[in-house]
């Protein structure tokens, strides 16, 4: 049995099909891209996997079970919009964290967050966007969670903050649990993953190791995602 | 590590060990950082740093000792063999560049004699 497991998992909006009937395991331990362009149905997949949403057909396995409140607690969320109010602060956000995650851990947080020289006293609304990013990402990532799903998470930082956010996932990488990034940022991040899924227009197109694409194509994952989608 | 350079992860990982080796940032018998530590020093997956790790020491590069960690070997015939297949190599690639464009191998040796001050 896989960490996770999607069966034939298909989404509709009305006409829009956004998932088309996807079929694949991630199992333990692995960093995995999930690439695609905008509207490839990233963000849709994530949110059934984490019980935002609820499938028209097909099903999500979280080792071995629906999603539900044992899946929730099993599944760190980082999403692509924050859901963070701008007038709390930092420290407010930690307790607000500490009470809802029993598996987060505050003093690596706190670590961390001091780490990065940020005043836990601050409010949101005085962060940069990518401190911000970073603030979140430290929170998700003090979970001791079985899986991580990251949408976008380096979308629109800078550089350095890229560097952080990659650093912290691979500092917190553990055999026991997967990391499921989001994003169309390929070059940015392909030497951290593991595995390479891409979406386009709901499905899968290819789902390989990273190493694989790159023996079997002699190209990089950057440069066969775009070749995919090209436009 | 560079996403641009479309050989495995792994193998780019291994020559970029096997340089640090032998450009003596890890000396011979020295202490290797963890595997973690290393993937974020390299900025990449840390199952992808073990299965270099796994290769080199399969070469007997490294070697693991149980309870302390990774060191490099001090057996110097191991790291004369990797300097010699690293510059043998370079020295493929050198000439298969100056193939490419229209110069032979002696013109190519005549050069480097040169630029090597003989």
């Amino acid at each position: 049995m896989a960490l996770i497991e999607y069966r034939n998992l298909t989404k509709r909006y009305g006409a829009i099909t956004a998932l088309a009937g996807i079929d694949l395991d991630i199992p333990a331990g692995r960093i995995v891209g999930l690439l695609g362009p905008n509207g490839s149905g990233k963000t849709t997949l994530i949110k059934l996997t984490a019980g935002l949403l609820t499938p028209t057909a097909g099903k999500v396995y979280i080792n071995g079970r629906e999603p539900g409140p044992e899946s929730k607690a099993e599944i760190a969320y980082l999403p692509e919009r924050s859901y963070m109010s701008e007038w709390m602060s930092v420290q407010a956000f930690v307790d607000y964290f500490a009470d809802f995650y029993r598996d987060f851990d505050r003093v690596k947080a706190t670590e961390m967050l001091t780490r990065l020289g940020i005043d836990i006293k601050r409010t949101l609304k005085t962060l940069s966007k990518g401190t911000k990013e970073k603030v979140q990402l430290v929170l998700v990532m003090s979970r001791a969670a079985k899986a991580y799903f990251l949408d976008e998470p380096i979308a629109g930082v800078d550089p350095a903050a890229r560097d952080y956010i990659l650093n912290t996932i691979i500092r917190n990488y553990s055999e026991n649990a997967s990391v499921i990034i989001s994003t169309h940022l390929i070059y940015d991040i392909e030497n951290v993953l593991d595995d390479a899924v891409f979406l386009k227009d709901g499905q899968i197109v290819l789902a390989d190791s990273a190493d694989n694409i790159r023996e079997n194509t002699g190209k990089s994952v950057d440069m066969l995602f775009r070749e995919v989608f090209r436009c | 590590m560079n996403a641009a350079d479309s050989r495995p992860v792994y193998v780019q990982l291994i020559d970029k060990i096997y340089t640090m080796v032998l450009s003596g940032q890890y000396p011979p018998g020295a202490k290797l950082p963890t595997v973690r530590e290393l993937a974020e020093l390299m900025q990449a997956n840390p199952n992808t740093v073990q299965r270099a790790l796994f290769y080199l020491e399969d070469r007997g590069l490294i070697y693991t000792q149980r309870t302390t960690g990774k060191f490099i070997t001090d057996d110097p015939a191991v790291i004369e063999n990797a300097r010699e297949a690293m510059a043998s190599q370079y020295t493929g690639e050198y000439l298969q560049k100056m193939a490419q464009i229209g110069v032979d191998a002696a013109s190519a040796i005549k050069m480097l004699n040169e630029k090597g001050g003989n």
